[in-house]
């Protein structure tokens, strides 16, 4: 729990704000992480397509994806046009995991500040400033958004150990595959 | 002669404008002087909110000047207005005066969050002196409103302000509290700071030195 020893800082505000609304930060923490899965989604779903023509070298190993690819011909033959088509939809579909995840994640901020102007109010009315209060909130965002990276990424690992194993097969790097995979 | 802390002259406040203009002011004057402890007493919508608000700063007047202690609030600005309610004022608001993730302790030493002073053995002579020692780390879901009135008017002395203001403090507490709420003011005034409580209950009014009377936004009249 915060100490009572030495003086009130922001930091022990934004602690004492996240531990004892923790019903909040829970809600945000979750929002976040599932927010960050969808963003490692679409990307792993690019290097999928990238890897489309080469269905021994996949991400997530066995995923529904590639028996789909190959189910619809899409095989070592394809053609440029058709494999141009496939990564058109991999791609689209990346772009709307990522507008969901915006839209989550925007709404959860909307709605914690809702609950929060009266606070931002009286912070003000003590003689706060703008950017005084927007340190403070800005601070618990930056602390959440971090704990909630950390949880994706735990929950991401099986992904990345096959993102390892993909680009030492492919001997590429995570750049000049994001860039052949849009060539 | 007591020396003069708050001076308000001709204030008017309007808000909004066309169908939606409410004219919460409509020309108040008034004086109150150190060691004093005075009461507005009006009823619900007679300005006591906004009156208190233009006098610390959070608001300006549409006209009229006020002066707290020989600064003219009224022509300063907004950053100016906060610097100078830092200092001058101790606030007690009518609604929201906690946060409730943070302890009674915390709560008093709001006003200290971004100086790096420690005033902590102050919020707690502060705490003990308002009767709260052995609650200070209660959260305010956890005390009673009378218990949570006292904090707010603990935080409000935190940086000694020459000027108090208490916006209905008795307004959801039984008449015990109250009581003690009001002989707790009555000594902080002794001590010869200038002390504004609006209420609309009579009974505060009467164990203040002096009662301001306003109504749709006028000073004085009958009631
Ligand atoms: N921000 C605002 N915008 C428009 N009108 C307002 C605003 N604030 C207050 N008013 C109006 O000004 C008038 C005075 O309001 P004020 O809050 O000062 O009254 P009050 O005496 O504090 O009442 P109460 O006892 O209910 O708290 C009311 O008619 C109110 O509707
Ligand atoms: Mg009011």
């Amino acid at each position: 729990m915060v100490e009572e020893e030495g003086p009130f800082t922001p930091f022990k505000y934004i602690y004492a704000n996240i531990l004892r609304r923790s019903h909040m930060s829970v809600a945000m923490i979750g929002l976040l992480t599932v927010s960050s899965l969808l963003l490692l989604q679409a990307l792993s779903f690019s290097f999928e397509a990238g890897s489309a023509t080469r269905p021994e070298s996949t991400l997530w190993g066995e995923t529904p994806v590639k028996p789909l690819l190959e189910e619809m011909g899409f095989g070592e033959e394809i053609s440029s046009g058709a494999r141009r088509a496939t990564l058109g939809v991999f791609y689209i579909s990346s772009a709307v995991s990522l507008l969901s995840g915006y839209i989550l994640l925007r709404s959860a901020f909307t709605i914690s500040m809702k609950e929060r102007r009266r606070e931002v109010e009286l912070l003000k009315a003590l003689g706060f400033s703008r950017g005084e209060v927007a340190k403070l909130l800005v601070g618990e965002g930056v602390v959440l958004a971090l704990l909630s990276g950390v949880l994706a990424l735990f929950i991401a690992m099986p992904l990345f150990v096959n993102l390892g194993a993909y680009m030492i097969s492919r001997g590429e790097t995570f750049y000049t595959s994001l860039y052949s995979s849009s060539s | 002669m007591k020396e003069s802390v708050v001076l308000v002259e001709g204030v008017k406040k309007v808000y909004g404008s066309g169908r939606k203009r409410v004219e919460a002011l409509r020309g108040v004057d008034m004086e109150v002087k150190g060691g004093e402890l005075v009461a507005i007493m009006g009823p619900s919508g007679a300005g006591k909110t906004t009156l208190l608000n233009i006098i610390s700063g959070i608001e300006a007047p549409t006209e009229g000047k006020v002066t707290v202690r020989g600064i003219r609030v009224d022509s300063l600005n907004e950053r100016e207005r906060r610097l100078f309610r830092r200092v001058n004022i101790g606030y007690v608001f009518q609604n929201y005066n906690l946060i409730p993730s943070l302890n009674a302790l915390e709560n008093v030493l709001l006003p200290s969050l971004f100086s790096e002073e420690d005033l902590s053995e102050r919020a707690m002579e502060l705490l003990k002196m308002v009767g709260l020692q052995g609650r200070w780390d209660h959260l305010p879901g956890e005390l009673s409103g009378g218990e949570r009135q006292r904090v707010a008017l603990a935080r409000a002395l935190l940086r000694n302000p020459p000027l108090i203001l208490a916006d209905e403090p008795t307004g959801n507490i039984d008449t015990t509290q109250a009581g003690k709420l009001m002989r707790i003011l009555r000594r902080i005034a002794r001590e010869g700071k200038a002390i504004i409580v609006a209420t609309h209950d009579p009974v505060v009014a009467s164990s203040c030195h002096r009662v301001l009377r306003l109504r749709d936004g006028k000073m004085g009249g009958r009631m």
